[in-house]
């Protein structure tokens, strides 16, 4: 596996969990942190940090997975040529491809029944 | 006196410019692909699509009106349904786009399967334009 397969799978894995980290749709983290302050996601006349909190969440996914992804496909590398890791660089990227289509179609049909907590 | 609704003005057209220079890219991308226009609309999109993410929200009222509105029990019309689809689709096309130029590197070298630029190439594309209409059909 070369180093840009490695970046390829690991970028895969990651947005892929993002995403769908981000169609689950988690609790906030109720801290903003250019706020100063503890404060719950939703004060009248603030921005919503439900919005922010669910962005937030997708990025700390990418951060935190990206680099544990690098060091599992480094430790599972062999010797091996380009060619013969293609199927399977494939394979990762088809069930990323998946995961982000199923997460979009989730969070589109979400958008559109569900109701206001 | 400066106030919130001083910045509207410019970061609406900021904004505009943005969603512009998406619909330029995603042409580019998908009308010259070998050309110089479609090579730099591949390495560019993710950056306009970031433009447009950071202008919009600094457009956050209009979002947080909506919020609200939900929170005490507005009952919605399509406008808002559409909105927060549009919002989501932002977010996945900006995940795609940053893989595209790894992607059509990896397949240029060999190292992935040649497929796989195109249909990156048209899922980035589909899912910027069914924004751009989600924010055409849903904008009041």
């Amino acid at each position: 596996m070369t180093r840009d397969q490695s970046k390829l799978c690991s970028r895969f894995g990651a947005y892929a969990l993002a995403l769908a980290v981000y169609a689950l749709n988690l609790p906030s983290i109720n801290y903003f942190p250019l706020e100063y302050a503890w404060r719950p996601g939703y004060v009248p006349g603030l921005p919503s940090v439900d919005w922010y909190g669910r962005v937030l969440w997708a990025l700390l996914v990418v951060l935190l997975s990206m680099p544990v992804f690098r060091f599992l496909i480094f430790r599972a590398r062999k010797e091996a040529l380009a060619d013969e890791w293609s199927g399977r660089v494939n394979r990762v990227a088809v069930l990323s491809f998946l995961v982000m289509v199923i997460s979009t179609l989730w969070t589109v049909v979400q958008a559109f029944t569900a109701t206001a907590p | 006196m400066i106030t919130w609704e001083t910045w509207r003005v410019p970061l609406l057209i900021l904004h505009v410019l943005c969603v512009v220079a998406v619909g330029a890219c995603c042409g580019g991308i998908l009308l010259r692909p070998k050309s110089l226009a479609g090579r730099a609309g591949v390495s560019l999109l993710w950056v306009f699509l970031l433009g447009c993410a950071i202008t919009g929200g600094m457009l956050y009222p209009a979002f947080e009106t909506r919020i609200l509105w939900e929170k005490l029990g507005y009952t919605h019309g399509l406008g808002e349904h559409l909105f927060r689809v549009k919002v989501h689709m932002a977010v996945t096309t900006f995940a795609m786009a940053l893989l595209l130029p790894r992607v059509f590197r990896s397949a240029a070298s060999g190292q992935l399967s040649s497929r796989w630029p195109r249909i990156m190439r048209h899922a980035c594309v589909m899912l910027a334009m069914l924004t751009f209409v989600c924010a055409l059909i849903g904008r009041d």
